[in-house]
């Protein structure tokens, strides 16, 4: 709520210099009239603000509000005019300029009669402070609300990152399941302590904005195991990382890698009897970085075709949602990440699968 | 001997599934497991079963459709499903039976002995076919299955106007002046209707909103329907009422 210093004094000096020309050259008082109405004004309404933060008058209802700012108006207004007089009376300005043996007032008779005008400027030096405080409170309010949006969108997106497919989980759970029922017990512990990694790796990032390119890896190569040793080593995964990029130097939205790999693996792979491969590699690429998902599959075409009418609605919002969540990045970090999905062919121009490339374009911290 | 087939594009559901069906369910004859609904038509052809399980799941064709492409379904369904909510309320507002995986052995055991009772009396063919239809349509058209004393009925979730508790059973009041007696709570019928067209208005009373006509707010709140019926709004149902109206809170 404090007016902070350097404004508040910029608008008193400018308003109370204001002042003082006003009087000097319009009214054409006399210099040093005019200088000390400036400087009596600015300490006097300095004043008045010191009493407005003492008795808290700003954070007050309207009523209390106006009873206060009534009272001490008047109280300070009659304060500063008693004490210009004195002083102009003190140093002989007050009557210098009149004739001599004009009609004077006493003392508190000229008190009396400028009374009624420093009521006046006191009154616009406080319509005047509230007027900036309601503005700025108006502004502040603004940019609270502007903040909790941007809050909100940052708490959606970490909703959304949270969520690994449900059925991956399940299904993980009952592959475990049949391991055990089958007595495989090496294949089955394995399987168990993999699947926790994972889970583990989910809980430490699901708060987190973005991770490390580092460890995205690290998750996609947990769920491409068990991938794997569901699909009894039908489907192949090779990671091509180059060595020169420093992954843990890289920020990337959490689960970004493994939502392509899911894809590349349901709508790709699984479809094929024989299996298929992917291949996952990280570039340098015009000092930014490229994430490369290249699959063997049937390819989009083919693979839409296949999907089942309802089923294609709520499961291939993996890559949808992965586009909002890129998307949402960008307007939070204003970094250009791009995503291109190349749909390959082979020599005799059929559907040869599904490349992926995620840029990063200077995503470093 | 109950003669089944499983049909799982997962060969470790098919592994865990006949384990546990062996060992807890004697009376289970697996004849064949299939890795696709190609090989699943196939064999439904070749061994004429009486009861088969089905994953909803499954790459080019999913369960439902491979049903489809069948001329009659002359046996039991279990379903089979991962994590499948689309599937699942479809299951649930057609009182089909289905398994979760991994599947908890007395489930399996309790579906299996209601499978038994459906191949003997030869009924639940009728469920199959609206849940097939069920799953194209949009909510207020999908039919809901509700049990009586000899089998069930269906009825359009757009045709029913209102539910009211009566101790363990529930009236179900339909915009043909007919009145359902249903042995089930009311909170278990709000489950199985779609949620967008039905609100509780009372702690005994759930009404389908687009046969509301008017709301009054005299006498502690009323609403009043279509044909004419006034019905009480409670207390505390109020502002949740008036919000799905889409009127401002008081």
């Amino acid at each position: 709520m404090k007016v902070s210093i350097s404004t508040y004094w910029k608008y008193q000096l400018i308003g109370w210099g204001a002042w003082f020309l006003f009087d000097y050259l319009i009214i054409r008082l006399p210099f040093m009239n005019s200088l000390m109405a400036s400087i009596v004004g600015l300490a006097f309404s300095h004043f008045l603000r010191f009493l407005i933060k003492q008795f808290k008058i700003l954070n007050k209802n309207t009523v209390t509000k106006i009873i206060y700012l009534l009272l001490l108006n008047s109280i300070v207004a009659f304060l500063g005019t008693s004490f210009i007089l004195w002083v102009l009376e003190v140093t002989g300005l007050l009557y210098k300029n009149l004739p001599p043996n004009s009609f004077r007032l006493s003392f508190w008779g000229e008190v009396f009669w400028s009374y009624e005008q420093t009521l006046t400027v006191g009154t616009a030096w406080i319509a005047i402070y509230f007027a900036v405080h309601y503005i700025r409170d108006l502004k502040k309010t603004e940019q609270e609300k502007n903040d909790l949006r941007i809050r909100l969108v940052e708490m959606e997106t970490q909703s959304l990152r949270a969520q690994m497919n449900p059925q991956f989980i399940f299904n993980s759970m009952n592959s475990i399941k049949s391991l055990i029922t089958k007595n495989e017990n090496d294949k089955a512990s394995n399987y168990l302590t993999t699947f926790s990694k994972l889970i583990r790796t989910l809980f430490q990032n699901s708060d987190k904005r973005e991770i490390s390119l580092f460890e995205e890896i690290e998750t996609g190569k947990l769920y491409t195991k068990l991938e794997q040793l569901r699909f009894d080593n039908k489907i192949d995964f090779v990671f091509n990382i180059d060595e020169a990029i420093d992954l843990k130097d890289i920020k990337v939205p959490a689960l970004l890698l493994q939502t392509f790999i899911e894809n590349a693996i349901w709508h790709g792979l699984v479809p094929i009897e024989n299996g298929g491969k992917v291949i996952v590699s990280i570039n340098e690429k015009n000092g930014g970085v490229d994430c490369v998902i290249d699959d063997n599959g049937i390819g989009r075409a083919l693979s839409k075709q296949h999907e089942a009418q309802y089923q294609a609605s709520h499961q291939l919002n993996g890559i949808s949602l992965t586009h909002t969540r890129l998307d949402l990045e960008k307007l939070l970090n204003e970094r250009e990440n791009s995503i291109t999905i190349i749909d390959k062919k082979n020599e005799s121009g059929e559907s040869g699968g599904t490349k992926v490339i995620i840029s990063f374009k200077e995503n470093r911290n | 001997m109950i003669r089944t087939i499983i049909i799982d594009d997962e060969q470790h559901c098919i592994d865990s599934l006949s384990f546990d069906l062996q060992k807890h369910c004697r009376d289970i004859e697996i004849l064949e497991c299939c890795t696709n609904p190609k090989e699943g038509l196939l064999a439904i052809k070749k061994q004429k079963p009486e009861l088969i399980f089905l994953d909803v799941q499954m790459p080019w064709m999913n369960g439902f459709e491979m049903l489809e492409l069948l001329d009659q379904i002359n046996f039991a369904i279990i379903f089979t499903t991962a994590f499948d909510q689309f599937a699942a309320k479809a299951f649930r507002i057609s009182a089909i039976d289905y398994l979760l995986k991994p599947v908890d052995v007395n489930d399996l055991k309790e579906a299996v002995k209601k499978a038994a009772e459906k191949i003997q009396q030869r009924s639940g063919v009728e469920n199959i076919a609206n849940l097939l239809q069920n799953i194209k349509r949009p909510e207020e058209s999908q039919r809901i299955a509700f049990p009586g004393r000899e089998g069930y009925e269906f009825v359009e979730a757009g045709k029913i106007i209102y539910a009211q508790a009566e101790g363990s059973y529930t009236h179900v009041f339909l915009n043909d002046k007919r009145k359902l007696v249903i042995s089930k709570t009311l909170s278990d019928i709000e489950e199985i209707l779609p949620p967008d067209l039905f609100h509780r208005i009372h702690h005994s009373t759930l009404v389908n909103l687009s046969h509301v006509t008017h709301l009054f707010k005299s006498d502690g709140g009323y609403i009043v329907l279509e044909n004419g019926e006034k019905l009480a709004v409670s207390k505390s149902k109020k502002d949740g009422l008036m919000e799905r109206l889409g009127l401002k809170k008081e």
